[in-house]
């Protein structure tokens, strides 16, 4: 943080926009005239009218799909283009109605579910037939969420899409490394100190990316808020956030949080890294002032403190000593900072 | 100003990158150096005290032999000792002090744990966190800390749920009260007793919150007590529904009872609601609670065919869309007079 921007903090916090424009004016910052009536106002929504509407929206299109499936019973090479029909109709809606217009979202939404399952679904049935080509429509899913955060114009819709493009990405990193079914290695049988560093690299394929690209994300936000791309980029960053705190469990649910039941060490390993991932996204939450998003950081860690509880491979004792050290340093480095706070 | 005004005013006034960093900074919305440091050792706090804990946990878990049974327990009550000392010593409100009685809080049950693992003494599980969540209060009470009282929360309701998850038949006569006259109480109402448990916490925590003590019981807590009580509910109504067929349902009686608290409980935390113009957040999970309830009952109530399927999706799309709507507009009208609704998308 800039002195500037430490003697601004001194001031009073501004909060509203006449205040603003004033000081922003009286620091040498050129404002145009106020295109306020131009430019829509989205109000911000709360957290939890946004989980509202998505939980909904991502059933009701799921269900809205059993009624296509039931009353059509299309073929199997029917279900790419009727998702891609969906996805259509799910980015026309969007792009007519505004987020005010709830109905209206809220349709596109369940539109574009309906339709992310039927491609997903056509895909896997016609594209990619065979079980070991798991990683491969997990990759083709990830690289269509991410098209469907830069096309769909909806904050939630976008927001979704990227959760989704991480656990998705995640997923087939899973599925490349390892196989579908028996979790048996692609790989040659490695030594022990492999078996320790191929979750440390898949976890680090998977997850460094998203960590990056917020961090990114965070460092331009004023570049990118001048720039005019906040309705692509606000929601961007706060699914990347909950990806970062959350996926890392989603990214593999039928292995009861585990890749690999012959990595013994790596087992231990990832939710240990998880944790430390929903600190970042902690830290980031802070960054964007979000409580919210903040609660949903600390809610995850508690659940990778609980998967490294259930980690087999590795002794009780083991992992409560380790436990106790991260314990023990954790608090010592915050007692030295408190300290060192305390004397500047 | 929010991030989200705070894009409005940047488009509005085509902001250059250099004027919105100085606005995200006027405006509070960019943590400053001396805010980052204090949030830093705040979260390397929180990870000591869990890592401490979940340390000591797994320790029990462990039940290393090698320990023998008098250093085990020797370790946890040093431990416990340390603890209320620390708190002692920095006593609460302090951080430090609130942070000693949060471990003290986990590693009582933690200690339980070992002298039920120790001596079997043949006590339910649920006995275990009931004795736990009155062993933790007076650590809950001194550590005037919300973080504290969520963890005590999660005790309690785990509590109830194994105690009504498993409990026999003597225990469904204690609760099963001599007016209720059915002989039996249903799986349904007893999850709604423990919404019931909840929502009574839940209305001290907001009597307290008026109080001196109001530190100890911050809005989230009281969303996080809220949000139990209203999810144990809307599961009472969901197994009266769903589970109709399925589970031992002998008293269709308690399930009406079920059905008319739970109205009544809502109507009551709507009309409140309304009156403090706090917080949408009560009625945002009223409106969750009734949309999973109607949309069960639509869907066990249409034929078993292929219009169900579509009843039920519209059913979804038009109450989500109206309870949006209707929760958007209620937070509008009270923005101002409320201060922040814990804001992001």
């Amino acid at each position: 943080m800039s002195p500037m921007s430490e003697a601004m903090r001194n001031d009073a916090i501004v909060s509203d926009p006449t205040a603003l424009a004033a000081a922003l004016a009286a620091r040498g910052h050129v404002l145009e005239p106020d295109e306020a009536a131009r430019v829509p106002t989205i109000p911000e929504r709360p957290w939890f009218i946004s989980l509202l509407l998505g939980f909904s929206g991502w059933l009701a299109g799921a269900t809205g799909l059993g009624f296509i499936a039931a009353a059509l019973r299309p073929g199997e090479s029917a279900w790419l283009p009727i998702g891609l029909a969906l996805l259509a109709a799910a980015w026309a809606v969007l792009r007519a109605v505004d987020e005010a217009n709830f109905f209206g979202a809220q349709l596109g939404l369940v539109l574009s579910i309906a339709g992310q399952f039927s491609v997903i679904g056509g895909l896997a049935t016609t594209v990619f037939r065979h079980g070991d080509h798991i990683g491969a429509l997990a990759l083709t899913t990830a690289a269509m969420q991410l098209a469907l955060v830069l096309l769909m114009p909806n904050r939630l819709h976008r927001m979704l899409c990227t959760l989704f493009a991480c656990a998705a990405w995640a997923f087939s990193l899973r599925y490349a490394l390892w196989d579908d079914a028996g979790l048996h290695r692609r790989l040659d049988p490695p030594a022990a100190a492999a078996a320790f560093g191929l979750p440390l690299l898949a976890w680090m394929l998977a997850w460094l990316p998203p960590g990056l690209l917020l961090r990114h994300a965070l460092r331009t936000e004023a570049r990118w808020m001048a720039a005019g791309q906040q309705a692509l980029l606000r929601p961007l960053c706060t699914g990347l956030v909950v990806a970062l705190a959350w996926a890392t469990l989603v990214s593999d649910p039928f292995d009861a949080l585990r890749w690999s039941v012959d990595h013994a060490s790596g087992d231990a390993l990832w939710p240990w890294l998880s944790l430390l991932a929903s600190a970042g996204a902690l830290l980031a939450a802070f960054a964007l002032r979000a409580p919210g998003l903040m609660g949903v950081c600390v809610v995850a860690g508690l659940f990778h403190v609980v998967a490294f509880y259930n980690a087999l491979a590795i002794p009780l004792l083991a992992k409560s000593l380790t436990m106790l050290a991260m314990g023990g340093v954790a608090l010592a480095f915050a007692r030295w900072r408190g300290k060192s706070q305390e004397r500047s | 100003m929010n991030r989200s005004e705070l894009d409005a005013f940047a488009s509005a006034r085509r902001l250059s990158a250099e004027a919105v960093a100085a606005a995200l900074a006027l405006t509070g919305n960019r943590p400053s150096a001396s805010e980052w440091r204090a949030f830093a050792t705040r979260l390397l706090e929180g990870l000591g005290v869990l890592g401490l804990a979940a340390g000591a946990i797994f320790f029990v878990a462990a039940n290393w032999q090698d320990c023998g049974l008098f250093g085990r327990f020797a370790i946890l009550e040093v431990a416990l000792s340390a603890c209320v000392g620390v708190a002692l010593w920095r006593a609460p409100p302090h951080r430090i002090g609130q942070a000693a009685l949060m471990l003290a809080l986990l590693l009582s049950g933690a200690l339980l744990a070992l002298f039920g693992q120790s001596y079997q003494t043949g006590a339910d599980v649920h006995e275990l966190f009931f004795g736990w969540a009155v062993l933790a209060l007076p650590f809950a009470l001194a550590a005037q800390s919300g973080a504290v009282w969520a963890a005590w929360l999660c005790v309690a309701n785990v509590g109830l749920v194994l105690y009504f998850g498993l409990v026999g038949d003597l225990g469904r006569e204690l609760v099963d009260f001599w007016w209720w006259g059915r002989g039996r109480v249903d799986p349904v109402l007893e999850t709604f007793l423990v919404s019931l448990a909840d929502f009574a916490l839940a209305g001290l925590g907001l009597v307290v919150a008026r109080t001196r003590f109001g530190g100890a019981t911050p809005r989230w807590l009281l969303r996080f007590a809220g949000l139990l009580a209203f999810a144990f509910g809307a599961w009472a109504c969901l197994l009266a529904i769903l589970g109709r067929d399925s589970l031992r349902i002998e008293a269709p009686g308690q399930v009406a009872a079920v059905f008319v608290a739970f109205i009544a409980i809502g109507i009551a935390t709507l009309l409140g609601t309304l009156r403090r113009r706090t917080d949408v957040f009560p009625l945002a999970l009223l409106a969750a609670s009734w949309i999973a309830i109607s949309t069960a009952w639509v869907a066990k109530a249409m034929p078993g065919d292929i219009s169900a399927m579509f009843f039920v999706s519209l059913w979804l799309l038009g109450l989500a869309s109206a309870a949006g709507a209707l929760l958007m507009r209620t937070l509008r009208a009270w923005q101002g007079h409320a201060g922040t609704n814990g804001h992001h998308r």
